[in-house]
């Protein structure tokens, strides 16, 4: 498959910017999250959760170069 | 299987005289989640503890404290069984003398230690005047000079520019400075700046050195001492430890059964014990009690109160037990989802690692923690994940043979055109093998990424099929809540096959599965859209409105982006093969070079190189699996926050 140079660049500053985003906010809430289970360790599933929320930023971004790699 | 153990209440009255057997038959039994009474009003009261049991618990934190003195961890640890252990001897006088023995030894090893460490420091002070020289009457008595005695930690190398009158004698970063009084102010400040210590001189009269070799003396007086009192204590350890320790567990054990009575109802004369028991232990229960005098036992109907959870699974998926207690325990009502996990883990798992090699070491690593290692660490747990590494091998060796065709990063037969060159096992082997390979990891990623996401709509399918069993007990309007998710999912997995339909596996979902979509689409742009996904889409929102409200139509991105995150299968496995491959390529290349020197080396570099690969690929993977179980598939029908089942006489787990 043949990729314009364009395309290429829009590409890798799609997945750089959705990284930097997505690890930034994982960080603050990872950090938050295992302050409490810390302290109570049934929340675990809940910080989980929460801990993965900002990973919906990098997928779409993701599916963003996808598409604009293959259409 | 699919559902915690069935629980029954019970009750058990009785007279007070029957207390003492009662506790302890029930402790044997290790069945009784006891509930604990905790409304004491003007009938019932909480009962109290058993005879001897405020002296038990004393001499129970007694042994508790001499273990830790003498550091007796491990062998409570290991000791498990304490059949030396029995009531007959006199233990309350043995304990207590064992304690006035060990405490006296301690303190004085304290002491010694105390007096040892300010002795030293003295040395030090001592040592450091001794080299200066002089005898203490040389620091003080004078009327025009004044005496500056200490550490510095650079030489006073610009002294002169304050003063040139001063005298100074130095030893080491010691240093005892005379000035003339009127520059006291002056160099005290020039001193401070210059990072100076003041050191006192600790008497007025004599001579250091004499002082020094007094002390010296004592220290090692002191430290013979010490060692005597170590060396009794270890006589100690050596003799008693195992008493202790044996000890220490039985007492548990009786204190527990000794204060049991606490959280039970009691009156004037009799006692009411409340608890749950697995509906198919209570003919168990009725037998272990059935010979002590006066007892009433009889299963209780209620309907407010949850029971406490106990899962029930075949022996195979028992470790993954864990895994769904750690996320939180399950309610007591919902499905429990431990049978389905024990499937999806080592399937995920198999197809991350993806390699016959690799499967066979992961099954040797996890036999390994198995049988060596679990005794040795005291980590909760990791039996079971040695039993789930195990199983996640057997499961890469399947996917290692079947369907990537790899051993050791090195395929069976090569791709048609490969960029990659890594030779294949036909050809060194000199025989064909029979199994050929179906996907590429490297070759056929786009492949690999939608298989993924085939992965993802049958694992989220299966979790919203659950969840409308889930909400069918609670009410109907939750449960078709659900059922329109599982539309919406559906009609989301159909557009992703259009759109992906060029490729091979999209092409063989849509030809074997779907093969009405292509008839029905539109295009948007260049993308090709499927009618039927949006009819499935706008039925599916129609079906999940009335129980989520509108905002919920937003999270239809939510699960696109839930089921696009399983691409992270495919991502890991090409990762970390393309890894192995590449390390694969180099041990190539020093193999063939022949030179025996550099084949030597480059093993050792090679050997580091694949067991790094190997446990990051499975750290990774195992991770990323219990992660997309956890996050994407419990979240779309877990309640968990239910309670624990813990039987009395078994130790409380967490939780």
């Amino acid at each position: 498959m043949a990729i314009e140079s364009s395309v290429a660049i829009a590409v890798a500053i799609i997945m750089v910017g959705t990284g930097i985003a997505t690890a930034w906010a994982q960080k603050v809430i990872g950090g938050a999250a295992a302050g409490v289970m810390a302290e109570k360790p049934e929340l675990f599933g809940k910080g989980l959760t929460m801990m993965v929320l900002p990973e919906t930023i990098i997928i779409l971004g993701f599916v963003m170069a996808l598409l604009l790699m293959f259409l | 299987m699919c559902n915690p153990k069935e629980m029954t209440r019970i009750i058990i009255i009785g007279p007070k005289q029957s207390l003492g057997s009662t506790v302890g038959n029930l402790h044997d039994l290790k069945l009784l989640h006891i509930i604990d009474f905790t409304e004491p009003n003007k009938d019932f009261k909480r009962g109290q503890p058993l005879e001897g049991a405020s002296e038990m618990s004393d001499s129970l934190v007694k042994l508790r404290s001499m273990s830790n003195m003498l550091a007796l961890k491990n062998e409570l640890r290991k000791t498990q069984a304490d059949t030396g252990w029995s009531k007959e001897r006199r233990l309350r006088e043995e304990i207590l003398t064992l304690e006035l023995y060990m405490n006296e030894n301690i303190f004085a090893k304290k002491e010694i230690e105390e007096t040892l460490r300010t002795t030293r420091t003295k040395i030090e002070t001592y040592r450091s005047f001794a080299g200066l020289g002089y005898p203490f009457e040389y620091y003080f008595g004078y009327q025009t000079l004044a005496v500056f005695t200490g550490r510095v930690k650079h030489g006073l190398f610009d002294i002169e520019k304050i003063s040139s009158d001063y005298e100074v004698i130095s030893y080491e970063s010691m240093v005892a400075l005379f000035v003339p009084l009127k520059n006291r102010e002056k160099i005290g400040q020039y001193l401070a700046e210059r990072g100076f210590s003041p050191l006192e001189p600790p008497e007025k009269k004599g001579d250091p050195q004499e002082k020094l070799a007094e002390l010296e003396a004592e220290t090692m007086r002191l430290e013979s001492k010490l060692e005597e009192i170590k060396e009794r204590l270890d006589v100690l350890r050596k003799k008693y430890a195992l008493f202790i320790v044996q000890t220490e567990k039985g007492l548990a054990r009786e204190v527990e059964k000794a204060e049991a009575p606490l959280m039970f109802a009691s009156t004037e004369h009799s006692f009411i014990i409340d608890g749950w028991i697995p509906k198919e232990y209570y003919p168990a229960l009725n037998r272990s009690l059935g010979n002590i005098e006066g007892l009433y036992v009889s299963e209780v109907e209620t309907e407010s109160a949850e029971p406490p959870v106990l899962l029930d699974n075949p022996t195979p998926s028992k470790p993954f037990e864990m895994l769904v207690y750690e996320y939180s325990t399950p309610s007591y009502t919902e499905i429990d989802p431990t049978l389905v996990l024990s499937f999806i883990f080592p399937l995920f798992f198999g197809f991350i690692i993806g390699d016959a090699g690799f499967g066979i070491l992961i099954i040797g690593l996890g036999y390994y923690i198995y049988k060596k290692l679990w005794a040795s660490l005291d980590m909760p747990g990791l039996r079971e994940l040695s039993k789930i590494l195990m199983l996640g091998g057997v499961f890469s060796i399947l996917f290692g043979l079947f369907l990537f065709g790899e051993f050791f990063a090195i395929p069976f037969h090569s791709a048609a055109q490969s960029k990659i060159n890594v030779g294949n096992w036909s050809s060194y082997l000199g025989i064909s093998i029979p199994l050929y390979p179906v996907i590429h990891k490297i070759e056929d990623l786009p492949d690999m990424l939608i298989l993924s996401i085939v992965a993802a709509g049958i694992h989220l399918g299966i979790g919203y099929v659950i969840g409308i069993r889930n909400e069918m007990r609670h009410g109907k309007k939750h449960a078709l809540a659900k059922l329109g998710w599982l539309i919406v999912l559906l009609g989301l997995f159909l557009e992703i096959m259009l759109v992906v339909s060029g490729t091979r596996v999209g092409a063989f979902m849509v030809n074997t599965f779907f093969p009405y979509i292509t008839s029905y689409t539109t295009h948007v742009g260049r993308i090709p859209v499927s009618i039927i996904s949006v009819i499935m889409i706008f039925v599916g929102t129609v079906l999940f409105l009335p129980a989520e409200g509108p905002m919920a139509i937003l999270e239809i991105i939510g699960l696109t982006s839930n089921v696009l995150s399983y691409t992270r299968l495919a991502g890991i496995a090409v990762a970390k093969a393309a890894i192995a491959i590449g390390v694969t390529m180099i041990l190539l290349l020093v193999l063939r070079s022949g030179n025996v020197l550099l084949i030597i080396l480059g093993g050792f570099l090679i050997f580091t190189l694949y067991a790094m690969v190997f446990l990051l690929g499975v750290i990774a993977a195992a991770i990323q699996t219990l992660r997309l179980n956890w996050v994407e598939f419990f979240r779309k029908f877990y309640q968990g926050n239910g309670s624990l089942f813990q039987p009395f006489g078994l130790p409380r787990k967490r939780g």
